[in-house]
């Protein structure tokens, strides 16, 4: 099971996974964003700050994650992408197509408007 | 390759390692091994002793991730690909650590598969298009030294190396 939080910032969900998000953990994060997306704020920050590692499966359901906040009329910025994990959005260019800010409060400010 | 290129280990038969382990910590921490299962939670498994392993030796965290990585995609695709429903899947993983180099082997009983010859994912075509195979491919392929692929009877056998130093 993915390690997480989550907090509710205005209409903004900030997600916070923990250690790593790999094959074997993947889908409960993604089961859980998206109960969360059908249920509350569609606009959906992911703080990669407390995240140590993340496989192609993790950033498969970050993207997945993306579409379905997109779908619902909202929007998916990440935050806190540093060390290993950024490594990994930028040697599979991933950081080129999401948007990538560097603390939650850019993060929620990239959704507005 | 695990037993033949290596001179500290030539000697010994590589059945006989384990054994000889629990005499010699030195051994130990320089070579890991461990059968999985077929079930998804396997990896989970696998990368909390590949942590153990390359913190016990010193491995710098950004090599740790790169090693982790790796085998995570290939040991994932063949448990999502690899065995069909019903099948008794089990993939036996050898990691040795010599001079500044991990070798490792990966062997399984699934259905046949070479990603050394597998195709690389367009990178034009559109990151929301890509096959998400392809990226563990491009990932893999990012970080490996060497990959070498073998089908021996109904055995996949996977041989990499990786700069760990």
């Amino acid at each position: 099971m993915i390690e997480m939080t989550h907090d509710v910032r205005g209409d903004v969900l900030i997600l916070k996974p923990a250690k790593r998000i790999d094959s074997s953990n993947a889908k409960s994060f993604e089961d859980e964003a998206n109960a969360k997306i059908d249920a509350g704020p569609k606009k959906v920050v992911i703080d990669f700050s407390g995240l140590d590692y993340i496989s192609s499966a993790g950033l498969r359901v970050v993207l997945t994650t993306a579409k379905r906040a997109k779908a619902a009329g909202g929007g998916l910025a990440l935050c806190g992408v540093h060390g290993n994990v950024k490594e990994v959005f930028d040697v599979s260019g991933f950081a080129s197509v999401l948007g990538m800010h560097a603390g939650v409060d850019e993060a929620i400010a990239s959704l507005k408007g | 390759m695990l037993d033949a290129s290596s001179p500290r280990f030539s000697a010994r038969p590589e059945t006989a390692i384990v054994t000889e382990a629990d005499r010699s910590e030195a051994i130990l921490s320089r070579k890991l091994e461990m059968t999985l299962g077929s079930d998804i939670s396997a990896v989970s498994s696998m990368l909390d002793a590949l942590e153990e392993f390359a913190a016990e030796n010193g491995i710098p965290p950004q090599k740790i991730m790169r090693l982790n990585l790796v085998l995570d995609e290939l040991v994932t695709n063949t448990i999502m690909h690899g065995f069909t429903d019903g099948a008794d899947g089990s993939i036996r993983l050898a990691a040795e650590l010599v001079d500044g180099t991990v070798n490792v082997a990966l062997i399984d009983n699934g259905v046949a598969f070479n990603p050394v010859e597998a195709a690389s994912p367009e990178r034009s075509g559109g990151i929301e298009e890509r096959e998400i195979g392809g990226l563990g491919l491009k990932l893999i392929r990012s970080y490996v030294k060497r990959l070498d692929y073998r089908r021996d009877g109904a055995f996949n056998h996977l041989h990499l190396e990786m700069d760990i130093g």
